[in-house]
């Protein structure tokens, strides 16, 4: 079986569409409430999450067939672990200033639904190339839910995209025009709000799904 | 080859052992391979802070500007910064946020009463919100705010309307939208952290030691603090 064949093609774009971790399978949403609220930090947790859930993928691909059924959920959970702080000791020790930036949010990249969902529901039972395949499209999938809902969130919370400002300053009360920024956006309950609307436009165009 | 029982109670239990001294051997290696160099950047983080907290933001070579700018730390832990030939005083100031520790320094003119600068961080607010703290716009909002009414730290942050009554306009800044918690948390931090360290305050800005004025002008009687009483009439 090649590489790039149809299969392992789907393998990868399914979780990016008709079966996306958090608008069909509803994973992972406390952690996209917590770092939307800007684009920024969305796009560097999305990032995070796909690097991890790939390499974590892989390994339990690799040992699958070694692990001892019983103790298998404690297997992935300490795989797991183990790379979040492998790679939060190289975050911080080469790329500091980014490891401050997310600060927590790292280590709760463990506590992600998504990554124990995809090892139990895939690596399990899949090679490693497929695997990997998953876990970066699963990982994408999410980050693609974060962004749209950072975007929004930003744009109408702060008037700001990547801290850059979008909306000029005449259109404010302030200024003399009739817009304000919509403080509830910074909530973490829009987000929840944010989530369902994209749920709801994603259902409606994939009626099948 | 015969299939090995992955299932029996002996291969579970050295599977467990053998995987943790691994991920043990493993972890352990990464975090003592990479300890100085995390350690030189925690280090380097902390001096850049100080600096912040003197306005001098985003320096190339942090450690070089750290030793022309410091002159000396107290046993307090206050230090003592050379800014364009004029004294400033770091004061470290800690609390709690809504999610974790808060952290920061307050650099002080000489008059031991304005502000020259702050530095804020924290360790988990949340992203947006109260982690604004960190950022430059609401750290410059306490630059030439005034510390002290009379013998008091009242320099604090409060909701936009919601100081209290008589508070001077020059001895609060306006807390973060939607971060009250973490705004109420730095305002705890500053107010409790300048109070522990109001006497290093004091002496900073002068008085007595051994009959010279710590300002270097002329001499003062041994009773008050004449020298810095007279600094802070005359300016």
């Amino acid at each position: 079986m090649s590489l790039f064949s149809k299969e392992n093609g789907e393998v990868f774009k399914s979780p990016l569409n008709l079966n996306n971790p958090i608008a069909v399978q509803v994973l992972g949403i406390c952690s996209a409430l917590a770092v939307t609220s800007q684009l920024k930090p969305a796009i560097v947790m999305g990032l995070s999450v796909t690097v991890i859930t790939a390499f974590s993928n892989v390994i339990i691909s690799l040992i699958r067939k070694t692990i001892p059924n019983r103790i298998r959920i404690i297997v992935q959970l300490v795989v797991v672990a183990a790379l979040v702080t492998i790679v939060s000791n190289i975050l911080k020790a080469y790329v500091y200033d980014v490891s401050v930036q997310l600060s927590v949010y790292v280590g709760l990249i463990i506590t992600n639904c998504i990554l124990m969902g995809r090892l139990e529901a895939f690596a399990m039972q899949n090679g490693p190339w497929e695997s990997f395949l998953d876990g970066v499209g699963n990982g994408l999938g999410y980050a693609i839910i974060l962004v749209i809902v950072g975007f929004v969130r930003e744009l109408l919370g702060f008037g700001t995209l990547f801290g850059f400002q979008v909306i000029p300053d005449c259109c404010y009360t302030e200024g003399g025009g009739l817009y304000m920024n919509n403080g509830m956006m910074t909530m973490p309950a829009m987000a929840l709000i944010i989530v369902a609307c994209v749920i709801w436009v994603h259902r409606s165009i994939n009626k099948e799904a | 080859m015969a299939k090995l029982n992955t299932n029996s109670n002996a291969y579970t239990i050295i599977y467990a052992s053998v995987m943790v001294i691994i991920v043990a051997f493993l972890l352990a290696f990464v975090a003592s391979s990479l300890k100085e160099t995390q350690d030189a950047n925690v280090l380097r983080d902390t001096k850049s802070q100080i600096l912040a907290s003197l306005n001098i933001r985003e320096v190339a070579d942090v450690d070089a500007k750290y030793e022309e700018v410091i002159k000396g730390e107290n046993e307090d832990g206050t230090k003592i910064a050379l800014i364009d030939g004029e004294e400033k005083l770091v004061v470290p100031v800690k609390g709690a946020g809504l999610w974790g520790p808060l952290w920061g320094y307050v650099a002080i003119n000489k008059d031991g009463q304005t502000v020259f600068g702050t530095f804020f961080n924290h360790e988990s607010e949340t992203a947006g919100l109260g982690a604004r703290i960190k950022e430059q716009w609401f750290q410059e909002l306490f630059q030439g705010k005034k510390i002290f009414d009379g013998d008091e730290v009242v320099l604090g942050v409060y909701k936009k309307g919601k100081a209290p009554a008589g508070l001077s306009a020059d001895s609060y800044v306006d807390a973060v939208t939607g971060a009250t918690l973490t705004s109420n948390g730095v305002n705890d931090m500053i107010q409790k952290c300048l109070t522990a360290n109001k006497d290093a305050i004091k002496a900073f800005r002068g008085g007595c030691e051994g009959g010279k004025c710590h300002m270097g002008e002329g001499e003062c009687d041994a009773q008050a603090d004449s020298c810095c009483q007279d600094t802070i009439n005359n300016e």
